[in-house]
């Protein structure tokens, strides 16, 4: 009888390579919620054009004017209107500076006008609108209503006034766009909130005891996080356009400070005899929105959103 | 309805009433008067006589309240920088040639933009669908004054197949209207073709679609009709933006219109004529954004008045 038991020894047994273990488990390997949205993201290839466009371009608005041989305001009149060249990338202006150097410059302005405005819009219309949208009632419909006024509002001329007020810096025309424009966040931030809070999820939450706070910011406000940063990606562009159209018409900033409004502004003589130098902040702008638009669009399909 | 109506007109008044007290304050509060530029001509008794001519010698406070007064009268003032000339005139006349354009890049956004949303939505052709998209894309994110520094290089310059200023004859429309209108017909064709997309998605229309209707009769009566509810709603805002929004056109084209006066008249510290166009602009923006939603209410039953 012994001899039929089949004698277990250590060596019959082998850990199971670390590949198999789960071999069997029938489930994708779990995501967080930007790990999922970054995947879909990633196969849209126009939102990652868009995107490492970007990115070079806030990279070489930080870099360029460091390493440039030229300053930004350096004048030589021996080279005024040049052609695109090896020294000149882009060519000279009419005062013989040099037009690359200018328009990663004017990035710098250009762009942090219009990431600055959009997180400003951002804070804001998240307090504004969660608190809104998450108490309701009669202080809802109060703060709704100024929404409303401030909504119907002519946007340009109430940035023309305000830059006329506080002068025509960097910081009151920020201060402009954002006093304009928060409220479009508000009224988002807050939809999404009166849905939100209606949820099995924010009940149960309440159920245990959350302070108000704290369901608001770390429920509400996450799970409505998707459509907050895709109407953020599209306030950036129309910040940017609305600073350098008025720059264009020359009541925007300073005419000192090279924003890619005024560069542009800057070619509005010449238009006629140097077609060439429009071309510069005409791409800037243009190829800035577009990858941003398409940046939106991607992060909408990522996020799942029904956008119109 | 009528209760509806009433109270959006309320908050109209309201708003129109906040704008204005603000605008009010903001113009005073520039930095420089209306006399400053002919100040070094003048004595010290000519600039004291005309503050006065104007009210400006009153503390705040008092111009304020003869202001409203007047205003809801009808009676805005005499603009400052156009010697003898009253606000409503001044407006009125300068109002036309922004009118003309801002009506005409509307109708042309709109018939242009809901056809090429139809087209992008229906067509079977990928290429086509994809040009649409792309090019409205490309609408959207290219500044109006850009395309038209473009467009008039093109046309003006190297073409010269179209004048490149004046609003004179129907030849001059073309490039301002083609810029003023460029972002708005760019947001219809998108708004069109993804509303009409969603639409024809939906189960009455496979109804319709299995009852035996032909396509045409499903796509016309079912489809579009439910698909063109969000475009009203955004038409009254659109055509208060073209109007209001054209600033930058005129300055580009030199065209004399209401936004070119409004730009002028702030650099001018012209408060009467500032004023004037900030009311009209603000009450013009109310009132199409009403009509728009009343008419938006009219067509789609299922919208209720009473929230």
């Amino acid at each position: 009888m012994s001899e039929n038991l089949i004698n277990y020894t250590d060596d019959m047994f082998e850990a199971l390579d670390e590949s198999e273990k789960n071999s069997e488990f029938i489930a994708m390997e779990s995501k967080t919620f930007f790990q999922d949205a970054w995947s879909k993201f990633r196969k849209n290839k126009m939102a990652v054009a868009g995107l490492i466009f970007i990115v070079i371009m806030i990279i070489g608005s930080i870099l360029v004017p460091m390493f440039s041989q030229f300053g930004y305001e350096e004048q030589n009149i021996s080279a005024r209107n040049l052609l695109p060249s090896l020294t000149h990338p882009f060519g000279t202006d009419k005062l013989g500076r040099d037009i690359f150097t200018r328009i990663f410059y004017g990035g710098r302005v250009s762009l942090s006008i219009g990431f600055a405005t959009a997180f400003i819009n951002l804070l804001i219309g998240i307090i504004y609108g969660g608190i809104s949208g998450y108490i309701g009632g009669k202080l809802d419909m109060f703060m709704m209503r100024i929404v409303d006024i401030i909504y119907s509002v002519p946007t340009l001329l109430y940035v023309v006034l305000i830059l006329m007020i506080f002068g025509n810096t960097l910081g009151s025309m920020m201060f402009a766009i954002c006093l304009t424009s928060w409220v479009g966040m508000a009224r988002q931030v807050r939809a999404q909130i009166m849905s939100l809070k209606e949820m099995e999820f924010s009940l149960a939450a309440r159920v245990i005891g959350a302070s108000d706070m704290r369901i608001l910011l770390k429920h509400l406000v996450i799970n409505a996080i998707g459509p907050i940063i895709v109407s953020l990606t599209m306030m950036v562009p129309s910040a940017i356009f609305m600073e350098s159209s008025l720059s264009y018409v020359g009541i925007g900033l300073d005419p000192t400070i090279p924003s890619w409004g005024k560069l542009a502004n800057d070619c509005r003589s010449l238009v006629f005899t140097y077609p060439v130098q429009i071309i510069w902040p005409m791409l800037a702008i243009s190829l800035t929105c577009l990858s941003l638009n398409f940046i939106g669009d991607g992060l909408a399909d990522a996020f799942d959103i029904n956008r119109r | 309805m009528f209760k509806y109506i009433l109270k959006r007109l309320g908050i109209g008044a309201l708003t129109l009433f906040i704008l204005t007290t603000i605008t009010f304050f903001g113009v005073r509060a520039m930095p420089g008067d209306p006399f400053e530029q002919d100040n070094k001509r003048m004595t010290q008794q000519q600039y004291e006589s005309l503050r006065a001519k104007y009210g400006l010698d009153k503390s705040l406070g008092e111009q304020y309240v003869i202001f409203l007064q007047n205003a809801v009268k009808g009676d805005f003032g005499e603009s400052i920088s156009k010697k003898n000339r009253q606000v409503s005139d001044v407006i009125w006349q300068e109002f036309q040639p922004t009118f003309k354009l801002g009506l005409v890049s509307f109708v042309v956004s709109m018939v242009l933009g809901v056809s090429l949303g139809i087209v992008g939505a229906l067509t079977k052709k990928k290429w086509v669908n994809s040009l649409i998209t792309l090019a409205a894309t490309f609408g959207v994110s290219m500044p109006s004054y850009m395309f038209a520094m473009a467009a008039m290089v093109l046309f003006c310059v190297n073409l010269k197949w179209l004048p490149a200023s004046g609003l004179d004859s129907p030849k001059h429309f073309i490039l301002p209207v083609a810029a003023l209108a460029l972002s708005s017909l760019s947001m219809v064709t998108r708004l069109t073709r993804s509303s009409l997309r969603d639409e024809m998605n939906k189960d009455y229309i496979t109804l319709a679609r299995s009852k035996g209707l032909s396509e045409k009769l499903v796509t016309v009566k079912h489809g579009l009709k439910n698909a063109l509810l969000p475009i009203i709603t955004y038409a009254g805002p659109m055509l208060a933006n073209s109007i209001t929004g054209s600033m930058v056109i005129e300055a580009l084209f030199s065209i004399h219109g209401l936004g070119k006066e409004f730009s002028t008249s702030i650099t001018n510290r012209d408060y009467t004529l500032v004023m004037g166009v900030t009311m009209f602009f603000g009450a013009l923006i109310i009132v199409m954004n009403l009509v728009s939603d009343i008419t938006a209410a009219i067509v789609d039953p299922r919208i209720k008045f009473d929230k």
